[in-house]
C-alpha cells in the first residue's frame, strides 16, 4: 500500500500520509476549491490540479519546485455558426470545458506529454507539460461522437485515460456513456472497443450498444497488457484480448455493484490480478485465482474511497507512492438496478433497433409503455 | 472612459482591480482589460468568449441583454460592474 494519498475533493486537495501506524493529512492545497482531480508526473515531478470554480470556470494548476501557478485549461475550439451538435438524448452540447475528468501523462518515452478527458466529451493532449493543448478532432469529428450521453453529469465524461505499458502510442479511453475506445497510433484513428458490455439499466436495444457503455474505471495488467478491467456502472467487466471483447465479473466482494462506484486496481502484489477498493478495504477478486502469477510489480494502481481517479506507479523503488481520488461530486451515471437479471427481463421496450430507441428517447417517448421500469431506472427517469 | 468594476470575489483568484477603459460596447471595454490582465478573460468570458453561465454584468444599473456577443452599448461615463449571479436560489 502507498504512504501517501493526494485526495482531490470539493474543498480541496488534501495529502493523507502514513506515519506510526495511522493516516493523517499531513497538507492541504486550495483549501476550499473544488479539485475534480489531481496528477504526479513521475517523470518530471510536477504536480496537476483541475479546479473546477463554478461561476469562474475550470482552471489547471502546475506545481514546480513546491509553487503552483496557474496554466492554461483544454478549451474549445468555436463552435461553427449553425453547427447542430447533440448528445445522444439530444442535448446540444456545449463547445466550453465544463469539467476536467480524467487527467494522466503520457508514456515514458513522451516527454511532456499530457490527456486530459473533459466534460461535455472533448479530449485533449498536451505537448509541453500543460502549457498548451489541442483538442483530438479525430475523436471529436467522429460522428459516433453523439451518440455518447451524460449518465448523471448533464453531457458525456472521460472517465479515464489507459496508456498500454508496451506502446504510448496506443491509448484507451473509457466515456461515460460512451464505451472503450482505443488508439493505436497516438490519436489520429479511432475504434470502438466495449464488445460484451452491457448495460441492464438501459432498453435492450440499447444495452448492448458499444458506444453507450458507461466504463468508469479502466485498469491495464502491466505484466499481461492483454487484460484489462473495467469498473462499468453496471458492474465489473474483464478482457483478456486488449479490448476487443469484455466479459461480466459477476458476484464479487464487496460487491459487483457501481453504485456507489466501487473503484478498481490492477493488483500490485499479483500482476494479472486485480483488486476492488471501498472504504479502507480492499478485497481480491476471484479473478486473482486464474490469474499468472508474474513476478513485475504492476505499474498502475489505485487506491481510493470512493470513484478512484488516479491510476499511480507502485513499485518499491518509487519512494513517493500515491495515489489521488477525485471529488465525491456523486456518480457520473444513473444507478444500477440492483438485479440485473430481472431488469432486463422486465425492461421489454420489443425489438427496436437503437437508432429507433434513442429517437424515442428524444421525442419524449421513452420509455414506451411497453418499458416495465424497476424503481432503480424510474430513479434514472426522474433525475433526467 | 468606462468604469470596469469586478466582483470581489473574483480577487481570490486573479488579481483584477476596478478598471479604466475605452470601447463603445461591454465587448469593446472587456477586451481592453483583457489585453492588460490576460489570465482574467477566461474566469468572465466562456470557451466561445461569451459570458460565463453563472456570471453577470450590470451596465448603468441594467443588466446586460446580449450575454454571447457583449453588444451591450456603452458611454465614457459608464459604470460597468461584472459580478457573480446568485445560482441555485
Amino acid at each position: 500500500m502507498s504512504d501517501r494519498l493526494v485526495v482531490s475533493t470539493r474543498k480541496g486537495l488534501f495529502w493523507v500520509e502514513r506515519g506510526n501506524g495511522d493516516w493523517r493529512v499531513a497538507h492541504v492545497d486550495f483549501l476550499g476549491d473544488n479539485v475534480s482531480i489531481a496528477l504526479h508526473d513521475l517523470r518530471t515531478g510536477y504536480d496537476y490540479a483541475a479546479l473546477n470554480h463554478g461561476h469562474f470556470g475550470v482552471k489547471l494548476h502546475r506545481r514546480e519546485n513546491g509553487v503552483w501557478t496557474e496554466i492554461a485549461a483544454p478549451a474549445y475550439p468555436p463552435k461553427p455558426e449553425g453547427l447542430v451538435d447533440r448528445d445522444g438524448w439530444g442535448k446540444d452540447i456545449p463547445y466550453s470545458l465544463i469539467n476536467i475528468f480524467s487527467l494522466e501523462t503520457g508514456g515514458p518515452d513522451e516527454d511532456g506529454l499530457l490527456w486530459c478527458g473533459t466534460i461535455p466529451g472533448g479530449l485533449f493532449r498536451s505537448r509541453d507539460h500543460g502549457a498548451t493543448w489541442e483538442l483530438i478532432r479525430s475523436l471529436w469529428d467522429n460522428p459516433k461522437r453523439q451518440q455518447w450521453m451524460g449518465g448523471g453529469t448533464d453531457w458525456p465524461a472521460i472517465h479515464s485515460i489507459c496508456i498500454d505499458p508496451r506502446d504510448s502510442a496506443i491509448v484507451r479511453i473509457g466515456v461515460s456513456c460512451g464505451g472503450v475506445w482505443e488508439t493505436r497510433d497516438g490519436g489520429n484513428a479511432w475504434e470502438c472497443r466495449a464488445h460484451g458490455m452491457f448495460a441492464a439499466f438501459l432498453p435492450p436495444e440499447l444495452g448492448r450498444d458499444p458506444n453507450v457503455q458507461d466504463p468508469h474505471r479502466l485498469a491495464q495488467s502491466r505484466s499481461a497488457p492483454d487484460r484489462l478491467w473495467a469498473q462499468h456502472h453496471n458492474g465489473i467487466f474483464r478482457s483478456d484480448d486488449a479490448s476487443a471483447s469484455w466479459r461480466e465479473i459477476a458476484d464479487v466482494r464487496p460487491s459487483s455493484s457501481a453504485s456507489p462506484s466501487p473503484s478498481i486496481r490492477a493488483s500490485r502484489t499479483r500482476p494479472g490480478s486485480c483488486r476492488q477498493s471501498r472504504t479502507s478495504a480492499a478485497f481480491p477478486s476471484r479473478e486473482s485465482s486464474s490469474s499468472p502469477a508474474h513476478a513485475t510489480p504492476a505499474r498502475r494502481s489505485t487506491f481510493s474511497a470512493r470513484g478512484c481517479r488516479r491510476s499511480t506507479p507502485m513499485t518499491s523503488s518509487i519512494a513517493t507512492r500515491w495515489t489521488s481520488t477525485r471529488a465525491a461530486t456523486g456518480s457520473p451515471s444513473p444507478p444500477r438496478p440492483a438485479d440485473s437479471t430481472s431488469a432486463k427481463t422486465r425492461a421489454t421496450a420489443g425489438g427496436r433497433s437503437p437508432t429507433d430507441c434513442r429517437r424515442r428517447m428524444r421525442s419524449g417517448s421513452f420509455p414506451d409503455p411497453t418499458f416495465r421500469r424497476p424503481a432503480h431506472v424510474v430513479a434514472l427517469c426522474a433525475f433526467m | 472612459m468606462a468604469r470596469v468594476v469586478f466582483t470581489a470575489n473574483l480577487q481570490r483568484h486573479v488579481e483584477c482591480p476596478a478598471a479604466e477603459a475605452e470601447g463603445a460596447t461591454v465587448r469593446e471595454a472587456l477586451e481592453a482589460v483583457f489585453r492588460m490582465n490576460d489570465r482574467l478573460r477566461g474566469y468572465v468570458l466562456d470557451d466561445q468568449q461569451a459570458l460565463r453561465r453563472h456570471m453577470a454584468i450590470v451596465v448603468d444599473g441594467k443588466p446586460l441583454r446580449d450575454r454571447v456577443h457583449l453588444s451591450d452599448p456603452i458611454s465614457a461615463e459608464s459604470a460597468v460592474y461584472v459580478l457573480q449571479a446568485l445560482s441555485g436560489g
